[in-house]
């Protein structure tokens, strides 16, 4: 009787069922608007004006004269220079080391199993308790990692006190913090290939680095392109070991954009400077992310 | 022959994995000893790997009340954005994955876009509207701006969970004439438990581990444990046995909770992430 019924008038329930799914999407998404949207426009409204918050009275609008001084800024290149550094060797350093140490956890032996849940412990480590971890460990005079080195016969080396130093130190740094996070990713898609296709594989007589790149690579790429999106995404807005280790320094040596534009913000009051500096950081990651997304849902049509 | 060579090849990659994950965990044994030697042990040189272990830089932080009021905040904070991003994240995330509608993709499509945004491009305004309601240093203000980060990952993930789901299990209940909140809460909520459990667990860890709204947005009232830790750095030279200890002390919850369920973590993330 009651299947009947609700047959007689399914326009009215279709209607009814759909309300109901927005009113269980409008809390999250209202909310959102109201944290991320408002700001975000607020945001990019400061960054249209000369505004320093010391000085409120010598604030005037500015149109878009704060992106042309970020253009003119020394300062804002060198941040350029040391982001794109900075997020092109963590993110490739973490993809081929993920990559290969999921290669090697994915096989089948004794303690495998044990291995795989130890390697994952880093991922959950809070990042300024990884920055402190590692200053401690590459201080120069009395830090372990000087020590060991000491006993290969290299010399003593200033990790975070000189320029060229400090950079390949807070990039190793986030290499172990996420490498294992990687790892997981790709570890989960080379679990989840049928061992038909490497049966195939070996039918047609490939080596082992054949088998590779034309079976394991092309069919975890959702998750290698996953797992590059999010590894982009977090460095660069990667901030709590860069100010836990070096503070963006040694000089400039490690002021990435995200921390010169909270420099400029919170050290200089210029929020209106600040503010362009970090719309210019959204429009790129909004860029790469849109370009990854895609990417992802086509790779998953295929 | 053949066989040989291909087992004493695996047994040198055997081999090279486990160096592979003790060298990442060395870090890890060194700030647990460090935080057991006291200050002058600490930075011997040569290190000392053999020593008496010293507890006293634990129960000093133990008997801390500053350091007990950030946990205590942390605790708060992280348990507090957690239960709203997972209440409202599930909802969302469940009407989302059963929504195909233009409109219901083009929402969803907007709450990834919020976890994209940087927090710098957010937090100025942020904290200007927040001075302006002397809402600042209160738990409300640190809580729902952790939701900015937390939120969209919840809802993201559940929305995986939910496809992944069965559409025909609700169709049947549907038609019975059980309403949407009803096959919602009655059929499919029990089949995505384990997944809520991986986004609750995630959620408390992305807040416990949180740095920079905290560094902005907390004051003496809010203090959380990340910010107490960075302020043992600057106060009059660094105590490295007792920063050590009051690190191993944070990152401890974390780590033992995700060492019990590292496996449904796993495969909740990978189930969640992938088809979302």
């Amino acid at each position: 009787m009651r299947k009947l019924h609700q047959n007689k008038r399914p326009e009215n329930f279709k209607k009814k069922d759909r309300r109901s799914l927005y009113l269980l999407t409008m809390p999250s998404f209202l909310v959102l608007i109201a944290l991320t949207a408002v700001p975000l426009i607020f945001s990019f409204g400061i960054a249209l004006f000369e505004y320093n918050i010391t000085k409120p009275q010598d604030a005037a609008f500015a149109g878009l004269g704060n992106f042309v001084r970020a253009v003119e800024d020394e300062y804002f290149r060198s941040a350029i220079k040391v982001t794109v550094i900075q997020v092109v060797s963590t993110v490739t350093g973490q993809m081929v080391l993920g990559m290969l140490i999921a290669l090697l956890l994915s096989r089948e032996f004794r303690g495998v199993k044990l291995m795989r849940s130890l390697y994952i412990i880093p991922m959950m480590i809070t990042p300024v308790v990884s920055g402190i971890m590692w200053r401690m460990m590459f201080n120069a005079d009395l830090g372990i990692i000087n020590y060991l080195l000491g006993k290969l016969g290299v010399p003593a080396i200033n990790w975070l006190g000189s320029p060229k130093t400090a950079l390949v130190t807070i990039i190793a740094t986030d290499i172990w913090l996420s490498t294992p996070f990687v790892t997981m990713i790709l570890l989960a898609g080379i679990q989840g290939i049928s061992q038909d296709y490497y049966d195939a594989a070996v039918v047609d007589g490939v080596n082992t680095l054949q088998k590779f790149f034309y079976v394991t690579l092309p069919l975890v790429r959702p998750m290698v392109l996953l797992a590059l999106l999010f590894r982009i995404m977090d460095a660069i807005r990667r901030y709590d070991s860069i100010m836990a280790m070096t503070a963006g320094g040694p000089g400039v040596s490690t002021q990435t954009l995200n921390i010169y534009a909270y420099y400029q913000g919170f050290s200089y009051f210029n929020i209106g400077y600040s503010s362009a500096l970090s719309m210019i950081l959204l429009i790129c990651i909004l860029a790469i992310s849109l370009l990854l997304l895609k990417m992802i849902r086509n790779a998953q049509q295929d | 022959m053949y066989k040989i060579k291909m087992k004493i090849i695996n047994g040198c990659l055997n081999i090279l994995t486990g160096m592979i994950v003790l060298a990442s965990l060395f870090p890890l044994y060194w700030l647990i000893s460090t935080s057991m030697k006291s200050k002058a042990e600490a930075f011997a040189m040569p290190p000392k790997w053999l020593f008496t272990p010293d507890f006293s830089n634990y129960s000093g932080l133990l008997g801390n009340p500053s350091f007990l009021e950030s946990l205590k905040n942390s605790l708060v904070i992280s348990a507090s954005a957690t239960i709203f991003a997972v209440v409202l994240g599930v909802m969302a995330g469940y009407a989302l994955a059963r929504n195909n509608s233009r409109s219901g993709n083009a929402m969803g499509i907007g709450i990834i876009l919020a976890r994209m945004i940087p927090p710098m491009g957010i937090i100025i305004p942020f904290y200007m509207i927040f001075n302006y309601l002397s809402l600042t240093d209160r738990y409300v203000s640190v809580i729902l701006i952790y939701l900015t980060t937390v939120l969209p990952f919840v809802t993201w993930l559940m929305m995986g969970f939910f496809q992944g789901v069965p559409a025909e299990i609700e169709e049947a209940a549907l038609i019975d004439g059980c309403n949407r909140i009803g096959t919602f809460l009655r059929i499919c909520l029990p089949v995505v438990k384990p997944g809520i459990a991986t986004c609750a667990m995630f959620a408390f860890m992305m807040s416990w581990n949180e740095y920079f709204y905290a560094v902005i947005m907390t004051g003496n009232a809010t203090k959380t444990a990340p910010i107490y830790i960075q302020s043992f750095v600057s106060s009059s030279g660094t105590n490295w046995g007792a920063l050590c200890a009051a690190s191993v002390l944070v990152v401890l919850p974390i780590l033992v909770f995700t060492i019990f369920c590292q496996r449904s973590l796993v495969r909740g993330l990978m189930g969640g992430a992938v088809k979302g």
